[in-house]
């Protein structure tokens, strides 16, 4: 015999509980160090002095929200996909998106604060800029859209392809630096020569970045991912109780015969 | 382009304002997914 809630309970995680604690630990440690390198142990540049040890967080911000945004892109496709079809793909597409949207809301303020001083200006309508904060908004909108009640089915099957229409923006935000003229610099590692234009210690602390922002993605999607299943399984039963109460109700109460029930309206009067 | 060094750093007020405001954020999502999880947890144990 087979429990037939099982596989319901197994999809409610996405990584061990041991191996999330110490993703969880090891992001925490990460941020720590990359904090240490990044305030205090990478130089100062050339050109924008302290300024620039705002990069070491931004840039890694950026790249995770593009990551965050392909795991929802990849999520959507393979729930829309007969073959793949699953709500494990659901939750961790939009388990992803939410943590995206934060990261990009972070390149967005990072990006302004390094901006002011290095520009002389918070914001600038640039083509960068500009693209990025439309990320942001078309995210904020897929995540609007998660909580429009209705069926799972229907809720999956709307958010996958706004996700994948959402995402065709990422590629026009990653290379508006190139196909405009921008006041953003263009990229320092992935640039369209393929030159990186930061070496040693600040290359070193930039890497770190991605390397520990990266682990602290992995863990709250999966923190992320188990909020999700508890709260879809509490509306599971939320319904199954309604569902529970709505036919007590409707059952015949106590010894009265299906004969004797008045068949007038409640609430007629007679006249 | 020069500030008075604040900290031994250089527009100290915009860097650490942006690494805080980092920290703060992650950490208050963090903390919200933390307390929401406990509480769906143990709403599902009482029942």
């Amino acid at each position: 015999m087979t429990d037939p809630t099982a596989s319901k309970r197994d999809d409610m995680r996405l990584l061990k509980p041991v191996v999330s604690t110490v993703l969880g630990w090891a992001s925490l440690v990460a941020v720590v160090v990359l904090a240490l390198f990044g305030l205090w142990g990478a130089p100062p540049d050339e050109v924008q002095s302290d300024a620039q040890r705002l990069m070491y967080i931004h840039v890694p911000a950026a790249w995770i929200a593009y990551l965050a945004f392909g795991v929802t892109a990849l999520g959507s496709a393979l729930w829309l996909w007969p073959r793949t079809r699953s709500s494990v793909w659901d939750r961790v597409a939009g388990a992803s998106a939410e943590i995206g949207v934060i990261f990009t809301a972070l390149t967005l303020i990072l990006g302004s604060l390094w901006g002011r001083p290095v520009w002389g200006v918070w914001w600038a309508w640039d083509a960068r800029l500009v693209t990025t904060a439309v990320l942001f908004f078309l995210y904020l909108g897929y995540l609007a859209l998660r909580r429009i009640p209705s069926s799972p089915e229907s809720r999956a099957k709307r958010c996958s392809i706004a996700a994948l229409i959402a995402f065709v923006d990422v590629p026009i935000v990653h290379f508006s630096v190139n196909w405009w003229r921008t006041l953003h610099q263009q990229g320092t590692v992935f640039n369209e020569q393929l030159d990186a234009k930061i070496h040693g210690v600040m290359a070193f602390t930039l890497w770190f970045g991605v390397l520990a922002f990266t682990l602290l993605y992995v863990y709250l999607l999966d923190r992320r991912y188990r909020l999700l299943a508890l709260d879809e399984d509490r509306e599971d039963r939320e319904v199954e109780l309604a569902i529970a109460e709505r036919v007590a109700a409707e059952r015949p109460v106590g010894n009265v015969t299906p004969g004797s029930v008045s068949s007038a309206p409640v609430g007629g009067s007679a006249q | 382009m020069s500030a008075a060094p604040v900290l031994g750093m250089e527009f100290a007020e915009y860097v650490i304002t942006g690494w805080v405001l980092t920290g703060a954020v992650l950490g208050g999502y963090w903390l919200w997914i933390v307390q929401r999880t406990k509480r769906a947890e143990r709403s599902r144990e009482s029942e």
